[in-house]
């Protein structure tokens, strides 16, 4: 509701936010910045940590979260709402990480990039230890081939179901499954010859 | 394997950062898209004077069409005309999802409809198209004189003079014709009368695969191609009832015959299942397994659960050590779930939960037996 100054005759017109998805995507297809930047703003964190948890790198992470957002708006006078505006940027991203690693192949991973996790232990030690535990996670991530590192990623990293990677990747359910499963098998083999990677990916494990 | 934690950077300053960043590129964007809307840029890598030449009246010759049709820099209606010289060529965008390179001597029209569908109408010359996969995107087409090309997603030259031709740069295309149906893979030609492979092997599908066919009628008798490298879905598609899939020989073309299934099941469901059935009667076991879990999970879609589990069996029956057990556990219960036997989905999820007690259903397990 719009409040209203009564007795001066004067109303204030407030422009709310829109926060319905069908709303927020007509006003930025209609070229609202505001309602761009305000789409930007609600669909930013989920969208930076899917991708971050993806490449495992900071630098990589920001320009490949621009790339989506620019595809997301450039494609949004397509989306029809079949789905969720989430999920449909969800796989947006997806499909840019994907060709993001599949064009780099088997780089390994810079000792640089994963500088700015914290380890939940929040010593010195513990922090350089998580560092390296990722860093072999992301280096054992980069042998894999894109379908498989992206499906793992998706499932062991970004916490996603099975059901939601099928979905996020355009694949059938036990395609995604293999995947995951494949990846899974070489990490666990490598993770046996390692034991810091060891400790990241079965501490716990019965 | 335990969840793997990896928290990102979230502070306020990345946030604002990247925001800016992103704005700014979308206005330069836009400024691009209007510029391009009006003179399609020239390809850069030619030389040359005739090149620099034909472009700029390839340029030219576009924006007198567009001012001739009431113009105004939009991408859609009324229709406009692209036309290159002798020896020269040009690119243009279409609606930000397809690049189209115009060869020399060529007069292509392209309009687009009402529903947002785009129709590319080639006089004469050859048109190069780069299309992004439609999935649910409003039809691409491509008219060549009583050949029409519908596009999924792909890329590919259309030929109208000297002769009609269509070559496949990347996915898949179908021809149909009165004389049957041909596929014609990446890095093939077809004409109409020859089908020749060029390249043995497909290019590899990625992740999201696009299913990148085009649909051509009419066209002239073509023979079969050559060589088939996978079980192949042409075979059936020219004889659905009187020519069964052969059986994949080998590991390798038992991947791709699955990989041929897999993107088969949003076009043609009934076609991917025949392929699933072909590779789970082929020589590796492997594949076989996998196979018969995707038929079991495809039949559960398509609304036959009693058929899923009859597959479901057979995998038990023949592959009783696969590793694609635990998914059978778990396709059993979806399967009973759907015929609406819950007592015995229930029975089913604690099977599982015994067998997998670490599965990867296993927290989707425990609640339907609580």
């Amino acid at each position: 509701m719009n409040p209203t100054l009564h007795g001066v005759g004067l109303s204030i017109v407030e422009r709310p936010t829109p926060e319905d998805d069908a709303e927020i995507v007509a006003a930025c297809v209609a070229g609202d910045v505001a309602a761009q930047r305000a789409l930007f703003r609600r669909e930013y964190p989920r969208v930076n940590a899917t991708v971050y948890r993806l490449v495992g790198s900071a630098r990589d992470a920001d320009d490949l979260v621009q790339e989506t957002f620019i595809a997301v708006f450039r494609g949004l006078a397509r989306f029809r709402g079949d789905s969720k505006l989430a999920t449909w940027i969800d796989r947006i991203a997806v499909r840019v990480v994907f060709h993001h690693i599949r064009a780099r192949g088997k780089t390994p991973v810079p000792l640089d990039v994963i500088g700015d996790v914290e380890a939940s232990g929040g010593t010195t030690d513990a922090q350089a230890h998580a560092r390296d535990g990722l860093r072999r996670l992301y280096g054992a991530l980069a042998e894999l081939t894109p379908e498989a590192r992206t499906a793992f990623a998706l499932f062991a990293i970004d916490g996603r179901s099975i059901n939601e990677v099928a979905q996020l990747t355009q694949t059938s359910f036990v395609a995604a499954k293999c995947r995951i499963w494949r990846a899974r098998r070489e990490i666990m083999k490598r993770a046996k010859v390692d034991p810091v990677l060891a400790e990241l990916v079965t501490e716990g494990e019965r | 394997m335990k969840k793997i934690v990896v928290d990102p950077p979230m502070s306020e300053s990345r946030r604002t950062r990247v925001e800016q960043q992103l704005f700014q590129q979308l206005a330069a964007v836009r400024v691009a898209d209007r510029a391009e809307a009006v003179i399609p840029p020239a390809k850069k890598n030619r030389n040359g004077y005739v090149f620099g030449f034909a472009a700029i009246a390839a340029a030219a010759a576009i924006l007198l069409f567009i001012t001739r049709d009431g113009g105004g820099g939009q991408t859609v209606a009324p229709p406009s005309r692209v036309v290159t010289p002798i020896g020269g060529e040009t690119r243009f965008m279409i609606g930000g999802e397809a690049v189209v390179d115009a060869k020399s001597d060529t007069s292509v029209k392209w309009q687009q409809g009402s529903d947002g569908s785009i129709t590319l109408t080639l006089e004469r010359g050859a048109v190069d198209c780069q299309v992004e996969p439609r999935h649910g995107r409003p039809p691409f087409k491509v008219m060549s004189g009583d050949v029409t090309v519908i596009v999924v997603g792909t890329r590919f030259t259309v030929t109208r003079t000297p002769s009609p031709r269509v070559d496949v740069a990347h996915g898949k295309v179908r021809v149909e014709a009165p004389g049957g149906t041909w596929f014609v893979e990446a890095g093939e030609s077809w004409t109409p009368i020859s089908v020749t492979a060029i390249e043995e092997e497909p290019a590899p599908t990625p992740v999201a695969a696009a299913d990148p066919e085009i649909e051509m009628a009419p066209v002239s008798v073509a023979r079969p191609k050559k060589a088939a490298p996978i079980v192949a879905p042409t075979a059936a598609v020219e004889k659905p009832s009187a020519a069964p899939i052969e059986p994949p020989e080998t590991k390798e073309l038992a991947k791709l015959a699955y990989t041929a299934a897999q993107k088969l099941e949003r076009t043609d469901p009934k076609l991917a299942a025949a392929n699933y059935r072909a590779i789970s009667i082929g020589k590796d076991s492997y594949w076989g397994a996998i196979a018969l879990i995707a038929l079991a999970e495809l039949d559960i879609k398509q609304g036959d659960p009693q058929a899923a589990l009859e597959v479901l069996d057979e995998h038990a029956r023949r592959f009783p050590s696969s590793s694609m057990r635990e998914d059978a556990g778990w396709f059993r219960i979806e399967a009973l779930r759907t015929m609406g036997k819950r007592d015995e989905a229930r029975g089913a999820a604690a099977d599982y939960l015994r067998e997998f007690p670490d599965g990867v259903y296993v927290k989707l397990a425990k609640k339907l037996v609580q």
